[in-house]
């Protein structure tokens, strides 16, 4: 899977192609508008990260451009500006989804693997992780044959990062698709904080593998693997 | 070509001349048209007062002084018979004389113009004597009237433009004085700057216009120096506020770099980093909200909001928060209210003060939120508690941005001090008034209030 990442501030470019590395995505990085235009119609991509503020051409300038010429390639605009003009235009000048710097790394590769899967469907029925089961339908959660009583927030939550397991999941993740929340504030953040702390009561203190873990100022994952 | 606009002094001059020379160009053209029907009056009847005098003198005599009688003094007359002269004046005689030439009207309104240039009013009658008609002419001489005239159009011709020229250097001086407050006025002001907005414009009579228009400006003044006060102040807090997270990466930082890291030390550091990070972010986010919210106070847009149902959904939501404190949380509904706004922002308004009264009252307290209607018929939505209350000398400021109640062992310690001030932003944008009052038997009572 290749990416093209635009974007001028070379210590982002370089931190997030490595990420992106990390995650086997093929990354390429673009500088300014103009070699991510040539770029974008020379080679095959299947997504395109794009800065708004470049210099010279605009990434909202290049977007519509490059629309024009039928690229139809999805295409994840990054910004600082996050007023709900910026994002009407952005989204109108042919961008897919939107994220507003600064972002947090988990998010941006979900927002990826929602974006080059869109269309594919990926609503299972049934969720299962060792020995942890999630059934959507008769939402009932088992743990080692063991029904697990959770509430219905709880089951969200544990829906929710049964639905990314093996990737890390921000607290900005879950303000927006577990809470529906738009902005992420300190009662929220604690909210969030004492539904971790009672799943994690629920589904790991009784057992020996611990599955949901806390990734210290970046979120939460939940996997089978040990640190 | 485009004209400079004149100064206020020079216009208010041009009008004070202006006015004053039509006022007297009327009043000099009304002299001069009174003053000549009057002369021309007084001589028509003075012609009359000729003839009548004449008339008794020749009814006296009516034969005698022969075909060519000369009569005695100064009245200019001759009498003619079918044509013939019968008598005439000797100053008749002398005046044709001197102007050699015959005294006889020359056009319609009786003036007769001598060869020299002097003009003579002239004046014909019949006269009957003795059942024998006679004709009578008497003249008047016009140049005393004409002088007059002359004299007169001289005099106003040489003193109106005297006025003019008086006038505009009164009126000049006038309206310098009248004007010298507002540029006094304005030179201070024009030395009040962001760094002394302390200072004030002088008063001198508070209640004519120029000291209202002094008493506004230093009201404004007022109001400017008070938003910069908050302003400075907000600065400061702010780069407080930005510091300390800043200071927490950069020791973590520099003290993780002086030793040998391994994998597990290096993600706690690292780990420890971005919370800060995340802190950081947090906060710029909030500012930039409260920010935003204050720039576009009157383009939020409205829908309708049931405030019962807000109180519930919002009381779930941070219900488990009050559950780890051991606290109740009920929601009183008195009356139904709906009120018109922006419920995203209202709904974060009263999770912040919900939240509040969850971090500052002890275990095992009670958070009331209620809705109903005041007395006054405003639609209210409020948050009681039942914790410590706030000690009166600190209620006003609370909503300040970056206040912390200074309320020991009950805080979680985790707000950014901005909860109260966003709550209270969000409210007014939407038409509202956010108030605190203690609670009757202690305890905080936050009472959002909205118009019917």
């Amino acid at each position: 899977m290749r990416i093209l990442l635009v974007e001028d501030e070379v210590k982002v470019a370089r931190a997030l192609r490595e990420g992106l590395e990390a995650e086997s995505y093929e990354t390429v990085v673009a500088n300014n508008g103009e070699e991510a235009f040539f770029l974008a119609t020379t080679q095959p991509f299947d997504l395109l990260l794009l800065d708004l503020m470049l210099p010279g051409r605009s990434g909202l300038e290049i977007l519509a451009a490059l629309r024009q010429r039928g690229f139809q390639t999805p295409v994840l605009v990054l910004t600082a500006k996050d007023s709900v003009e910026d994002r009407v235009q952005g989204l109108d000048s042919g961008a897919d989804d939107y994220l507003v710097k600064p972002f947090a790394f988990p998010e941006l590769l979900a927002r990826i693997r929602a974006l080059t899967r869109r269309g594919r469907g990926d609503q299972a029925a049934r969720w299962k992780l060792a020995d942890l089961d999630l059934d959507c339908a008769t939402r009932k959660v088992t743990r080692h044959q063991q029904e697990i009583d959770l509430t219905p927030k709880e089951f969200d939550l544990l829906e929710f990062f049964m639905r990314h397991q093996g990737h890390i999941v921000s607290r900005e993740m879950l303000t927006r698709d577990v809470w529906q929340a738009t902005a992420r504030a300190t009662p929220l953040d604690n909210v969030i904080d004492v539904h971790i702390a009672r799943l994690r009561k629920k589904i790991d203190d009784p057992y020996e593998k611990k599955l949901l873990r806390t990734i210290r100022g970046v979120g939460f994952l939940l996997s089978e693997e040990e640190e | 070509m485009s004209l400079r606009p004149l100064s206020i002094r020079a216009r208010l001059t041009i009008w004070y001349a202006g006015v004053l020379l039509f006022i007297l160009a009327c009043l000099s053209a009304g002299v001069y048209v009174v003053l000549q029907a009057s002369l021309e009056r007084t001589l028509r009847a003075q012609l009359d007062r000729d003839i009548q005098t004449v008339a008794t003198v020749v009814g006296a005599s009516p034969h005698g002084a022969g075909p060519y009688g000369h009569l005695p003094g100064d009245i200019l007359f001759a009498v003619t018979r079918d044509g013939r002269l019968v008598y005439h004046s000797n100053a008749w005689c002398r005046t044709r004389c001197l102007h050699g030439a015959e005294i006889e009207p020359v056009d319609a309104s009786g003036v007769w113009r001598s060869p020299k240039g002097v003009d003579y009013k002239i004046k014909a009658a019949p006269l009957w004597v003795n059942g024998q008609g006679f004709s009578v002419t008497v003249a008047e001489d016009t140049s005393l009237l004409e002088g007059t005239l002359r004299d007169l159009l001289v005099i106003l011709l040489l003193s109106i433009p005297c006025a003019a020229l008086l006038s505009i250097a009164g009126g000049y001086f006038l309206a310098g004085r009248a004007l010298s407050p507002i540029s006094a006025m304005a030179s201070k002001a024009w030395e009040i700057s962001a760094e002394s907005l302390s200072e004030r414009l002088p008063v001198r009579n508070p209640n004519d216009e120029l000291g209202r228009m002094a008493t506004v400006f230093n009201q404004t003044l007022a109001r400017l120096e008070a938003s910069f006060e908050r302003l400075r102040a907000f600065a400061a807090n702010t780069s407080h506020e930005l510091r300390t997270p800043l200071t927490a990466m950069r020791s973590v930082g520099e003290v993780a770099l002086r030793r040998p890291l391994d994998a597990a030390s290096a993600r706690d550091t690292i780990g420890s980093m971005l919370e800060e990070v995340d802190r950081l972010t947090q906060l710029v986010e909030r500012l930039l909200g409260l920010a935003r919210a204050e720039s576009a106070k009157t383009q939020l847009p409205r829908e309708e909001v049931d405030l019962a149902q807000m109180a519930s959904s919002v009381s779930e939501l941070v219900r488990v928060l009050a559950e780890e404190k051991a606290q109740q949380i009920s929601v009183d509904v008195r009356e139904p209210a709906t009120i018109r706004g922006e419920s995203s922002s209202l709904r974060q308004a009263l999770t912040n003060l919900v939240d509040n009264a969850i971090r500052y009252t002890p275990a095992h307290g009670h958070i009331k939120v209620g809705v109903g209607h005041a007395p006054d018929g405003r639609r209210i939505i409020e948050v009681e508690d039942n914790g410590p209350g706030i000690a009166p000398g600190e209620q006003n400021r609370i909503f300040d941005r970056f206040y912390r109640a200074n309320n020991d062992g009950h805080s979680r310690g985790q707000g950014t001090g901005l909860g109260l001030a966003i709550a209270r932003n969000a409210v007014e944008a939407n038409g509202g008034r956010l108030e605190y009052r203690n609670a009757i038997e202690g305890g905080s009572i936050f009472c959002m209030s909205f118009p019917a």
